[in-house]
């Protein structure tokens, strides 16, 4: 019924919702939470630029992505740490294409960085990231949740030639 | 079906600069709600930068050409500040993005919308590659953040909507989309 984009984004999409009650409804364990969780999750939380070299112009992103806590079994716990796994979409007159990542982040209230394996077309690239947060929706973290914007720059690193294949721009929001 | 255009990041450049420029008004028209300035144009600017809306479109002629639509979506009270009488009458205007394997379309609304806290509708005039179309939609919001009635409520919605062709009054598709709202 869709096609193959589509497809590729709401199998995507389908399988961030599926992964949504078990790490967001131990905080509130409430319909709104995870009615809130699963549209969070279905709708981009990133847009931005990137740009392939100075031959080709900037492109437009729209991403989704996830943090996933690690190293505590409790989300009020608020662990720096984290695994993100995110899908982006580069939409392009007769080039449109999707592209994935998988990362690890460390994060305080105002800042963030980390590192992803991610895969294209053109193969496998290291992306180190560093971010900023801000306007935070609330003074401290409440049940471990730090809702607020994020702006982050990303390097596209080619591992087997050590250059940098892309560097993306990226602003969003994330519950945590 | 849709509006082919061979330079998106141009538009999306131009687009979210020509909001952005709009960011300083709506922060001051948000002053009085009591949040802090900086937080009140950060989180407007992003909720107009960044996509709000997520789903599909169906063509009636070939449903099995249904396509993802990807959503920016803005509502401006017609009755501003907010928190006053009269805001549930709201301007919307709307982008949709629909990616396809071999490129991407756009296509363009504006409407009215009149909303209460669960239950919203409306009218628009859309554009699109087929030309311009009627709007209907009907939706509904949950996942409310507060308990109590505040025009700036953030919560979620589902609409619905039809395109009819003016020409001939039938329905040239159907759009479901899930997403959010600032108020």
């Amino acid at each position: 019924m869709f096609n193959t984009t589509s497809r590729w984004l709401i199998a995507g999409a389908g399988l961030l919702a599926a992964l949504a009650p078990s790490g967001r409804a131990r905080a509130g364990q409430d319909s709104d939470t995870i009615a809130t969780t699963v549209v969070g999750l279905l709708v981009p939380s990133d847009v931005g630029i990137t740009a392939f070299g100075l031959q080709v112009g900037p492109r437009p992103v729209i991403g989704w992505s996830l943090q996933i806590p690690i190293g505590s079994g409790r989300l009020v716990d608020a662990p720096s740490h984290r695994i993100v796994p995110a899908i982006e979409l580069l939409p392009w007159a007769g080039d449109t294409f999707v592209r994935g990542r998988l990362g690890y982040r460390c994060t305080g209230r105002d800042l963030f960085a980390g590192a992803s394996v991610g895969v294209d077309r053109a193969g496998m690239t290291l992306s180190p990231e560093f971010g900023v947060k801000f306007a935070h929706a609330f003074n401290d973290n409440v049940f471990g949740f730090d809702f607020s914007m994020h702006l982050l720059a990303r390097a596209d690193v080619a591992p087997e030639s050590g250059h940098v294949r892309a560097a993306t721009l990226l602003l969003g929001w994330n519950f945590i | 079906m849709g509006m082919r255009i061979r330079k998106p990041g141009a538009w999306i450049a131009g687009v979210g600069g020509l909001l952005t420029v709009l960011v300083p008004a709506a922060a001051h028209a948000d002053g009085a709600l009591g949040y802090d300035s900086g937080v009140v144009v950060a989180v407007v600017a992003g909720a107009i930068l960044l996509p709000s809306e997520i789903g599909a479109a169906v063509p009636t002629a070939d449903p099995s050409a249904a396509n993802l639509v990807i959503g920016w979506s803005w509502q401006v009270p017609i009755m501003l500040p907010l928190n006053q009488p009269g805001t549930n009458h709201r301007l919307v205007g709307a982008v949709d993005l629909l990616p396809h394997a071999d490129g991407v379309s756009w296509r363009g609304r504006l409407g009215y919308r009149y909303c209460d806290r669960y239950l919203f509708g409306g009218a628009g005039v859309g554009v699109d590659g087929a030309g311009l179309n009627l709007t209907p939609e009907l939706g509904v919001k949950f996942g409310q953040q507060h308990t109590t009635v505040h025009d700036d409520d953030g919560s979620l919605h589902l609409v619905a909507r039809a395109e009819i062709a003016p020409e001939s009054g039938h329905v040239r598709g159907v759009t479901i989309l899930l997403g959010w709202n600032l108020i």
